[in-house]
């Protein structure tokens, strides 16, 4: 019996693995609404999952690193506020301008790239751990948020924009799209580009990365860079899809995405995870949730559910099963 | 005739059993109090589960008997094993770096049942005490993070002796010494035997086994081959020994490759503040050239400065003719320099991943396609193609480099940077913890390189590893180059004399 | 010879350096309120506002000491202080030993949970402590409805002067010197140690890391629940998510004060000093008229730079220590 789990913790074994609790879970969610395995379903689905998933990736590159992005909501919630401002400073409510929108959507991206960048610049040159660093750059971030802000949501954002979270392409939900678009490029950019090997040599081994040749410093940056961009994304579809921006936001969301790349197979020490498990992982989480919404559970609630899940994705994860 | 001498231990008719391996056959051995004795074989032969079960750390198999402190048990307790005074000194020490030489020493005092608060004053005496009585000198105070790695072991042995140790067992102790050290070493072994303390010495340089042991116990896959006594009447001689210990009889002889007259490397007046100084050599195309000398006199430093990663205060380093600054690695490698670290599973390879990774890593950003994309065909057939030319048995691109013997994965080293085209090949200790078989497999790579045209620079302690490799060799002393030997010109006990002087 | 070593560890030491910037600060913020900052009223009310936070920086610093990280701790705290609170409410024959009992004894039980997760999982102690944070603040929020208590009994909402001073620096203080007494002279305190600075070579040695472990997390707990009984005592009244989002400045607390986040090192007194300065820049920030929104901004920039600062004198002095100096002939 053990040999055959120990068969299912492979590579291929690891998603049939996800595969089957995810089929569980769609079987209770469905026990309890008949029409759960809809189109309809589907469709929501893809509405709420790439904001999830964007995060997700977001946290699963530094984590390949051997490191963690703890700024990523607060930077989120600083470049949804920047193009909040941007765009209801200088759009009339009621009123479009797509040549506007498309300039705070470039801003807020480019914010939270930067702030990726500077924490990555922190901790390659500085050789700080990344926990300290992204949770300092939290603090600092968040701070940046009450400035500006002063405490006031800023909502009421033009029909362009509101498409980037709401809006179709077609069939396919927008941010559907986006979604697929940046993980098609993350698959990319870890199977096809030198940095892929890279970062998952120095995530299990950073000593003997560094003595082959690797620039850690180069590579530190450009994880947390990523993380940054793919944050950015994140950003503007969470901004778009709550229609509002404010300090403070979404911070159950930090730990979900921890949760998320855990149960998918990301170890958090480095140098392990592939972003199919992730996918099924988030795909896992999402049909959870909304279980917990048909039953109604408090938000809190859920809150704490998802910490015991994330608890039983550790124990399932954890080095005694030989992974 | 010989007096029968006391037994600290007996082992008869131990056997274990790993799953379906069977590591020990029906081992009889014993120990005599007061002895030195030698326990020695190749990776994997079985000593170091003897270690465990005579520390009552693993149980044998049943049948096996043990005879300690006078009474018979099937096996050893870990409690059992230390009240009877045995102590192990494992090749990490298993020492606190945080915490300071005297609170390492005396920290028994911390584990044990009493319920009584932190006595700071006791812990100073006895450390000092025990100092005392091995006269050494230590700072007490100092972390023990800030000790060389021949303090440390003194450390190790000193918080053994703290707790009332009968029998001390040394792992592989020397394999970080400089000589002068393990003199001091030994010197203390040589004490603890006066006062009737045992010592079993695991270890695989021969040339110190037959210094300093009284008894020799060889151990071949599993069984106990013969115990020796280490006197004039035995006779036993370092290749016959290094035979009985592998199996085969190595017929090492010297089979250099001539150089070509071009000079490839020329270094001029290196210096690194306390690691080295006014280093100077040259090295031709084709050229095997030695690096003798043991831990801290600078080596590895060196070495880390031709390759880049740790840039000399002074001097000048010319390759092919022209001086070159080397501000990091990939300088270095661009410069068509490679460097095989010391520490393979910690700086040579990323055990956790599979043997492609592994190979490919120095040359990823080479092998690039359309759109600055890798081309995974080409890496999978660079991959196939080193592991047939390196002859590395049970790899695949796929596999995991931590199910590789220890051969195997240090040609997976080699393979990584010989994919980058080097012409100085530098070698640190390169068969480190690899047996006498693979030891000259490796020979014979290198052999085959320098034949290729490629310069190759051996670092090591081992002094036949440079006697039979490398036509010429520099002698190193702490930081200093006390000459250059031409190892063609004297036999190998000469070219010891000649190291053994220079320290 | 001896000594003169100590010196030189100690002139080179963070907490030397730290202690500079602690004086360097409280000059500049003296200076520019006018002498305000340095009115003894002020300082004592500085100390006395963040005494809290210090009593869970001591719990901080023992399990940072560890090896470990309890990021949990501030929802510790709230549950602890809620229950302590509904205790003084609904029970006539409460008082203060009995309350802050109640509060510790909760405190610990939580920890122990952790506990028991870290020591069991292995895996991060940082993703371990998140997981139960979420899962306690979540029922914290769940059961409690958001509602906050107040209007507690006489004893406990009568404030003066000497009470206050009493509570909470009289709480600081012990918590001070029980974490100094524990990690110097009692056994368990050495083993703390040896574990974070090898925890291979303790279980060689035979140390039960299991025990260190309740212990340790156990203590975080303890030092928690002791800082939110001042905490409540300050504030009257206890609103379960009135503590989440505070975690960074007690952590900063203890990195400022020169714990390794690797383990093995760290001292009472250091963490002392970076309660001071995470205390002296705040309030020295709100007395020179900076809004509280910018408070967290500069505290954030402060922290980072900070680190920074210490991570470029270690990667000097490693540099040192393998380098250093020059060779003799």
């Amino acid at each position: 019996m053990t040999e055959k789990l120990k068969k299912l913790t492979t590579s291929q074994g690891d998603n049939l693995l996800l595969l089957l609790i995810l089929a569980i879970a769609v079987t209770l969610v469905s026990m309890k609404q008949a029409n759960f395995f809809s189109l309809g379903t589907l469709e929501s689905i893809c509405y709420q999952l790439p904001e999830m998933g964007l995060l997700t990736m977001a946290m699963m590159v530094p984590m390949l690193s051997g490191g963690i992005n703890l700024s990523m909501i607060a930077s989120a919630n600083l470049s949804g506020i920047v193009m909040a401002l941007i765009m209801t400073e200088n759009i009339s409510k009621g009123e479009d301008n797509v040549g506007i929108v498309i300039g705070a959507v470039a801003v807020g991206i480019l914010i939270s790239t930067l702030v990726g960048l500077i924490n990555g610049v922190i901790i390659a040159y500085f050789k700080i751990p990344a926990m300290l660093v992204t949770l300092g750059m939290q603090m600092l971030l968040n701070g940046a948020c009450l400035v500006i802000t002063k405490g006031a949501t800023i909502s009421g954002y033009p029909a362009s924009f509101k498409f980037l979270g709401n809006g179709k392409l077609g069939f396919i939900p927008m941010p559907f799209v986006l979604f697929a678009a940046a993980l098609i490029l993350l698959v990319v950019l870890l199977k096809n580009t030198p940095f892929g090997p890279k970062i998952y040599l120095y995530g299990s081994n950073n000593v003997a990365t560094g003595f082959s040749g690797v620039d850690d410093k180069v590579l530190l940056i450009t994880t947390y860079t990523i993380s940054g961009l793919l944050v950015g994304l994140a950003a503007v579809i969470l901004t778009s899809r709550f229609n509002s921006a404010a300090a403070g936001y979404a911070e159950s969301f930090l730990m979900q995405s921890i949760l998320i790349a855990v149960l998918g197979g990301i170890s958090p020490d480095g140098g392990k995870g592939k972003v199919s498990g992730m996918v099924l992982s988030v795909i896992i989480i999402q049909v959870v949730a909304s279980g917990l919404n048909i039953l109604r559970i408090s938000s809190y609630l859920t809150t704490a559910v998802y910490g015991l899940i994330l608890l039983a994705a550790v124990a399932f994860r954890s080095k005694k099963f030989g992974n | 005739m010989k007096k029968m001498a006391e037994k600290f231990i007996e082992l008869h008719h131990v056997n274990k059993h790993y799953g379906g391996v069977h590591a020990l056959k029906d081992i009889d051995f014993d120990l005599n109090v007061g002895e030195v004795h030698c326990l020695v074989g190749k990776n994997g032969c079985g000593k170091s589960t003897m270690i465990k079960i005579i520390s009552g750390i693993i149980k044998p198999d049943e049948g096996s008997e043990i005879i300690l402190c006078g009474k018979k048990m099937k096996s050893v307790s870990p409690q059992i094993s230390m009240d009877c005074g045995v102590r192990v000194i494992y090749q990490d020490l298993s020492l606190f770096p945080n915490l300071t030489v005297a609170e390492n020493i005396a920290f028994n005092q911390h584990t044990d049942k009493a319920f009584k608060g932190v006595n700071w004053k006791r812990i100073n005496e006895t450390a000092k005490n025990t100092l005392d009585m091995m006269h050494i000198n230590l700072d007490l105070s100092a972390d023990v993070s800030s000790l060389s790695i021949a303090d440390r072991q003194l450390v190790a042995i000193a918080r053994a002796l703290a707790t009332n140790a009968k029998l001390l067992i040394m792992d592989e102790p020397t394999s970080s010494l400089t000589r002068k050290e393990v003199d001091g070493l030994f010197t203390i072994v040589r004490k603890l035997k006066e006062q009737g303390i045992t010592v079993i010495f695991v270890s695989h340089k021969i040339d110190e086994i037959l210094e300093i042991a009284d008894r020799i116990t060889v151990v071949r896959d599993g069984v106990k081959i013969a115990t020796y006594e280490n006197d004039e009447a035995a006779n036993i001689d370092e290749n016959k020994l290094a035979e009985i210990i592998s199996g085969h009889s190595i017929e090492y002889k010297q089979d250099f490759v001539k150089p070509e007259d071009e000079v490839v490397l020329e270094v001029k007046g290196l210096s690194s503040g306390r690691q080295y100084k006014d280093v100077s050599f040259s090295l031709r195309k084709g050229e095997v050239l030695g690096i003798i000398g043991l831990l801290g006199a600078g080596r590895t430093e060196l070495a880390l400065s031709l390759f880049g990663m740790n840039k000399p205060d002074s001097g000048e380093i010319w390759i092919k003719g022209e001086k070159v600054d080397l501000h990091n690695n990939r300088d270095a490698i661009r410069n068509h320099i490679a460097y095989l670290p010391e520490d393979r599973l910690l700086q040579g390879l990323v055990v956790d991943q599979n043997v492609e990774d592994n190979m490919s890593i120095t040359i990823i950003d080479r092998i690039k396609s359309v759109l600055g994309l890798v081309d995974l065909k080409k890496r999978r057939a660079i991959t196939e193609d080193w592991i047939k030319k390196l002859d590395i048995k049970s790899a695949e691109p796929g596999v995991s480099a931590s199910a590789m013997s220890g051969g195997n994965q240090q040609k997976i080293v080699v393979a990584k940077w010989l994919a980058t085209n080097p012409e100085i090949l530098i070698l640190d200790q390169p068969t480190n913890g690899i047996d006498v078989a693979a030891k000259d497999a490796i020979y014979k790579v290198i052999r085959d390189l320098a034949k290729s045209g490629i310069s190759v620079i051996i670092i090591s302690d081992e002094i036949p590893e440079i006697y039979y490799n490398c036509p010429r060799a520099i002698l190193m002393h702490k930081g200093h180059v006390k000459g250059e030997v031409d190892c063609s010109a004297m036999t190998e006990e000469e070219f010891s004399e000649v190291i053994v002087n220079a320290q | 010879m001896r000594s003169k070593l100590k010196e030189n560890k100690f002139f080179s030491s963070h907490e030397f350096y730290m202690s500079i910037a602690l004086i360097l600060l409280a000059v500049f913020f003296g200076i520019r309120t006018g002498g305000l900052f340095l009115t003894g009223s002020n300082l004592l009310n500085m100390v006395i506002s963040y005494s809290y936070l210090g009593i869970m920086a001591m719990g901080m610093l023992v399990v940072i000491i560890s090896g470990g990280i309890d990021i949990s701790f501030m929802v510790t705290a709230t549950i602890s202080q809620y229950i302590m609170a509904k205790f003084m409410l609904e029970f006539a024959g409460a008082n203060l030993l009995s309350a802050v009992a109640i509060s510790v004894v909760t405190g610990i039980a939580l920890g122990l949970i952790n506990a028991v997760l870290v020591h069991y999982l292995k895996a991060p102690t940082l993703i371990i402590t998140i997981a139960t944070m979420s899962i306690y603040f979540g029922l914290l929020m769940y059961l409690t409805n958001g509602v906050r208590l107040f209007s507690f009994p006489a004893w406990f909402s009568e404030k003066n002067d000497s009470k206050t001073i009493g509570i909470a620096l009289g709480f600081f203080a012990a918590a001070v010197v029980i974490t100094f007494v524990i990690m110097k002279f009692t056994k368990m305190g050495r083993k703390i140690y040896a574990i974070g600075g090898n925890i291979d070579a303790a279980k060689r040695v035979g140390i039960n890391i299991l025990l260190v472990h309740l212990f340790v997390y156990g203590y975080v707990g303890a030092m928690a629940a002791l800082g939110g009984v001042v905490h409540l005592y300050l504030v009257q009244q206890a609103a379960p998510n009135a503590l989440y989002g505070g975690e960074m400045d007690v952590i900063a607390m203890a990195v400022l004060g020169g714990v390794n986040l690797a383990g093995g090192k760290g001292s009472v007194g250091g963490t002392i000093i970076g309660m001071l300065l995470v205390a002296t820049l705040s309030n020295g920030l709100l007395l020179i008229g900076v809004s509280s929104y910018w408070q967290d901004f500069f505290i954030g920039a402060v922290i980072l730079i900070s680190f920074c600062f210490s991570g470029w004198r270690n990667i000097k002095n490693k540099e040192k220590e393998s380098k250093g100096g020059k060779l003799d002939d």
